[in-house]
């Protein structure tokens, strides 16, 4: 190994790993010691990246108080320390870390409130995409329309929750006390996408649900009805189906209508 | 044979999320503006959107956290490829980031960590700022950091390794001179060698910025007002290097956008009196 390399492992490892070991590389300062010098590095390496946290969960931050976050913070970085060069995308693990961690298991709210914030800044700064329109949509011929699939678009976000998280994003969002968490016996099926420049969700129904699911899967649009006749009256699949179409265009969720042997609307 | 330095120019700020609005709507009198890179760095949505309107608008310049220029891994090819794409679409006037490594081993530190004064750090970045202006296409604009350390195996001062690394790199130079001032406070070393050693005609931008005092040195938090001290630096900075882009640098405690204007009117003012004394001498 080089010394510089040796040198950037030390520094590191005493940045990050607290070790001491490149206490003999730095050079007394003029004021204070070597050691104090080192700790202004591994005091910011931690602040820094709590701060990426903070700005990315800004609704757990309320939920948990600064104490509680910052703790969690701590726990979060020595178990994912970044290694991205970019910040934007340190914070991503955050919501996964919660669910199998020992310390947040018990409070299942906790996870899920940070899987539906790293699900709104992900619409938030998503791939941009064309926006099929309810026009384009009125020049597909009646007898084209069930072979027709369609591209959800890239901002589009869909998981079910088993606990009150969107009540309790809502109120922390208005600077509420929020309400006490709450387990589901049956999930709870979101829907987060981009609409404008903003991020939106909304709770869907589990019949809706399946179908936006059956979209993104490349299902035609009668087969997504067939599926929806399973789930309700069959009579009024169809028209349950095109009621669904309808809210997801003008929610700008549908990026390209494809009809087979034809060139995408 | 080296190119003759761009243009100043003139008197620009840092983009701030906080402040699209204001400039959109009021296009307030800043010459140009410069972004950090890895803020867009992202597949779309609306801070894209804002960096396009205002790039029609104004010159900007790309400033990046992450390059990590002297580290001793391998260069990440992705970021530079995300990095090249940004700049085909915001046509920057420069590309700049800092002389400093941020991390090893896959991991990234998220700060700008000094690097000792070495001949063998010296052909490191070297080749590797070499590496990066071949990929780009276009030189770098490499930045001073402040530094809280220096290491005991450094061959040479800090102003002697970032003129070798402009003539060796052929690379133009960020003078950060808040950074010259919190770390010649802090290793009690004199500013005014530091400026004296630095090429001028390799100097493209300036950045002032504001620090905060910690126990026993000064913290680069760029959460504060410029100080006295480092107008007072730039004022100098400018008797040595003549107009070079001026920039307000604050990341942190963003002011209303008014504040940064006032700030930047004090930049002019300063440049104005280099200027004017320069004329009559």
């Amino acid at each position: 190994m080089t010394k510089l390399a040796e040198l950037q492992l030390l520094m590191q490892r005493a940045i990050a790993s607290r070790s001491v070991a490149a206490s003999g590389l730095v050079a007394a300062p003029p004021v204070g010691n070597a050691d104090d010098r080192i700790a202004i590095y591994r005091h910011a390496y931690v602040e820094r990246l709590t701060e990426f946290l903070l700005h990315d969960y800004e609704k757990l931050r309320a939920y948990l108080g600064f104490v509680r976050f910052s703790e969690m913070a701590g726990r979060y970085i020595s178990a994912h320390p970044s290694d991205q060069p970019n910040a934007r995308w340190f914070s991503r693990h955050l919501p996964e870390f919660l669910k199998s961690s020992p310390h947040y298991r018990r409070h299942p709210e906790i996870a899920e409130l940070a899987l539906l914030e790293r699900a709104i800044n992900d619409a938030f700064d998503g791939p941009d995409h064309p926006i099929v329109t309810m026009a384009q949509l009125a020049i597909i011929a009646p007898e084209d329309f069930p072979a027709a699939t369609f591209l959800i678009a890239p901002t589009v976000h869909r998981f079910s929750v088993w606990t009150n998280v969107a009540s309790l994003w809502s109120s922390l969002k208005c600077g509420e006390t929020p309400p006490p968490s709450e387990d589901f016996a049956v999930p709870s099926e979101i829907l987060v996408w981009r609409q404008g420049v903003g991020s939106r969700f909304r709770i869907v129904g589990a019949e809706e649900a399946m179908a936006i699911d059956k979209a993104r899967d490349g299902l035609s649009f009668s087969l997504i009805c067939e599926t929806i006749a399973m789930y309700g009256d069959a009579d009024t699949a169809g028209l349950r189906a095109a009621t669904y179409l309808r809210g997801w265009i003008e929610a700008e969720i549908i990026a390209a209508v494809q009809l087979p042997g034809v060139e995408e609307k | 044979m080296m190119q003759h330095r761009p243009q100043s120019l003139g008197f620009g700020l840092g983009l701030r999320a906080q402040h699209y609005r204001e400039i959109l709507d009021g296009n307030p009198a800043v010459d140009w503006f410069e972004v950090i890179s890895e803020n867009y760095m992202i597949p779309g949505g609306q801070p894209l959107r804002m960096l396009d309107a205002i790039a029609e608008r104004y010159p900007v310049v790309m400033h990046g956290v992450s390059l990590s220029i002297a580290s001793v891994s391998p260069i990440d090819r992705a970021y530079l490829k995300d990095l090249k794409a940004l700049a085909t679409r915001v046509k920057p006037r420069w590309v700049s980031d800092h002389l400093c490594w941020t991390g090893v081993h896959g991991m990234n530190l998220h700060d700008l960590l000094p690097v000792p004064y070495t001949e063998e750090a010296l052909q490191h970045v070297v080749s590797r700022i070499a590496q990066v202006q071949d990929y780009l296409g276009r030189r770098l604009v490499i930045e001073n950091v402040s530094s809280y350390i220096e290491y005991e195996c450094s061959e040479m001062n800090e102003w002697e390794f970032i003129a070798e690394v402009a003539r060796r790199a052929d690379c133009w130079l960020l003078l950060d001179v808040n950074n010259v001032f919190v770390s010649s406070t802090n290793h009690a070393f004199n500013s005014r060698s530091f400026l004296d050693a630095i090429p001028a005609d390799r100097v493209v931008q300036f950045h002032l910025a504001g620090h905060s005092e910690g126990q026993t040195c000064l913290i680069d938090t760029h959460d504060q007002p410029v100080c006295n001290e480092v107008w007072s630096l730039y004022e100098q900075a400018l008797q040595c290097f003549g107009p070079v882009s001026t920039m307000i640098e604050r990341d942190d405690n963003i002011p209303p956008l008014s504040e940064l204007l006032e700030e930047l009117n004090q930049a002019r003012s300063i440049a104005a009196n280099v200027s004017g004394a320069r004329a009559t001498s």
